[in-house]
């Protein structure tokens, strides 16, 4: 699918879902079953769960010391009855940084769509999960419209931070998350786009400015603000809010930004956070 | 479209290009040596942002994991440093200028079990996608797209004729093919032959029967 105007098309005039599309079009691509796709992304899926459990539990700091214990920090907060109206928003919080703690500190994730953004659509997929006692075939049945619409930006831009700021990669990530969300809690293909739409927007002219080069700081939080970014998008698309942008214009508007961007603040750690005098401290202390 | 790519790879984090991509530095180093199942000794010069970032992102422990053979998703990467040990394999980093290369490049001059030696280097470019740049100092440019066989022959004429009728003879379309002269004005030459189809031992040694042929390797796509 050359975008993702033609994926909610094609879902809507056979009236399943952007998955169904998306499964039955890979299982062409590789010349296997849709039930074979199926097991290949529910294993994914597992190891995204794994990642999860092991994030929220672990106090862990980095090699580098700039991050860790933070998704533990989060689950001590929730479980004192803290956190704020029913607690979805703080376990998405805590899921995303968990599993973004298990990347920082070397352990096994899914890029989705790449490692620095690897917390976000796990996140928000496994604490929705938790909340609404859903269907696991549900869940891995909107992973794969996430990665179906992920497909579509790889086609059109790009998900490289380095050659499209964060917002090619934690933004990415949120709006597949929101649209697989959308998917997830019944809403239509249009309105899987539009909570893409929704998403991405507020993602626009995000930069990758990691301190010292590490995926840590801000990355680890970016993917904690994207997957709450996608349960706000996802809202507001059920709800029936519309993005008068079209998804695929913008997609090439992320890709425009993404051009426009200056090379400093594209994975260079040059620039913005990176180049912040606490963070040019830090580093030469975590060199030592 | 591939959602697989999207919504993958497993890895061992925290970085495809920093930690994935230098895991398979270390296999493709440990294909290409054909000495020994793990190399004896291996010295490896880290560039740039290789060089600057490698503790935290564990580009260190990731290339000496390749080396013994572990893949971008085991999660004994972190202890690969001991593991080489164990294994009885000598290492040693280097900080490096490599000239104008990608920033995410290394050297890695490996010594086999019987002493051969193979001096590579490659750059990680994003995704945990790698390029080899350069075997025993010819520049080269093997991506792992494709079924590919990488000949080291004599720079003679005629060794691209014999080698492309070995592979028509086998009904294998070629879909790419470079040659490589060393600039250093050596005998050596090396070709990079990208095939439409995998193709096995017996076929390699049929490509061996060309005189000018020092050594054939093949590999298969790596991704």
């Amino acid at each position: 699918m050359k975008s993702i105007k033609e994926l909610a098309a094609a879902a809507e005039s056979r009236n399943v879902r952007i998955s169904d599309i998306v499964i039955e079009l890979q299982a062409e691509e590789n010349s296997c079953t849709a039930i074979d796709v199926f097991e290949k992304m529910s294993k994914r899926y597992d190891v995204m769960l794994e990642a999860v459990e092991r994030g929220v539990k672990s106090e862990l700091k980095t090699v580098t010391g700039l991050s860790g214990g933070d998704a533990a920090l989060l689950d001590r907060y929730i479980a004192s009855g803290r956190a704020l109206g029913n607690g979805l928003s703080a376990r998405i919080t805590r899921n995303a940084i968990a599993v973004s703690e298990v990347n920082a500190n070397m352990g096994r994730i899914v890029a989705s769509p790449t490692a620095g953004s690897c917390g976000i659509i796990p996140g928000f997929l496994s604490a929705l999960e938790e909340e609404l006692s859903l269907r696991r075939e549900k869940v891995i049945m909107a992973l794969i419209t996430a990665g179906g619409i992920g497909a579509v930006i790889a086609e059109n831009a790009t998900l490289a931070g380095a050659e499209g700021g964060c917002q090619a990669e934690c933004g990415s990530a949120a709006a597949m998350a929101a649209a697989a969300g959308c998917e997830l809690l019944g809403g239509t293909p249009q309105q899987c786009a539009h909570a893409f739409s929704l998403s991405m927007i507020n993602s626009l002219g995000l930069v990758c400015d990691p301190v010292g080069g590490y995926v840590e700081y801000p990355c680890i939080f970016r993917n904690a603000h994207g997957a709450v970014n996608a349960l706000a998008a996802m809202e507001m698309a059920l709800s029936g809010v519309k993005s008068i942008i079209p998804s695929d214009e913008v997609i090439a508007a992320m890709k425009e930004v993404g051009v426009k961007m200056d090379t400093s603040l594209k994975e260079t750690a040059l620039g913005g956070l990176a180049a912040a005098p606490s963070a040019l401290r830090l580093c030469r202390h975590s060199a030592d | 479209m591939n959602i697989f790519d999207i919504i993958g790879p497993v890895m061992i984090g925290p970085s495809s290009s920093h930690t994935a991509g230098a895991v398979r530095m270390g296999n493709l180093t440990r294909e290409l040596l054909q000495d020994g199942s793990t190399p004896a000794g291996v010295s490896i010069f880290m560039h740039g942002s290789f060089a600057r970032t490698a503790k935290g992102h564990g580009t260190d422990r990731a290339i000496i994991a390749g080396l013994l053979g572990l893949r971008p998703d085991d999660d004994r990467i972190t202890g690969s440093f001991e593991a080489a040990e164990k294994a009885g394999m000598k290492f040693s980093f280097t900080e490096a200028d490599l000239g104008k290369v990608h920033p995410n490049t290394a050297q890695i001059i490996a010594t086999g079990r019987h002493g051969k030696k193979l001096n590579l280097q490659f750059s990680s470019v994003g995704g945990g996608k790698i390029i080899l740049n350069e075997i025993d100092g010819v520049k080269v440019r093997y991506e792992g797209r494709y079924p590919t066989l990488i000949v080291f022959n004599e720079d003679v004429p005629g060794v691209v004729v014999s080698v492309g009728r070995i592979i028509a003879d086998e009904g294998i379309n070629i879909v790419e093919m470079r040659v490589y002269n060393d600039e250093n004005k050596s005998n050596n030459a090396v070709m990079i032959i990208n095939m439409n189809k995998r193709v096995d031992a017996g076929f390699v040694e049929k490509c061996k029967s060309v005189p000018e042929i020092k050594k054939i390797i093949y590999l298969d796509k790596l991704y």
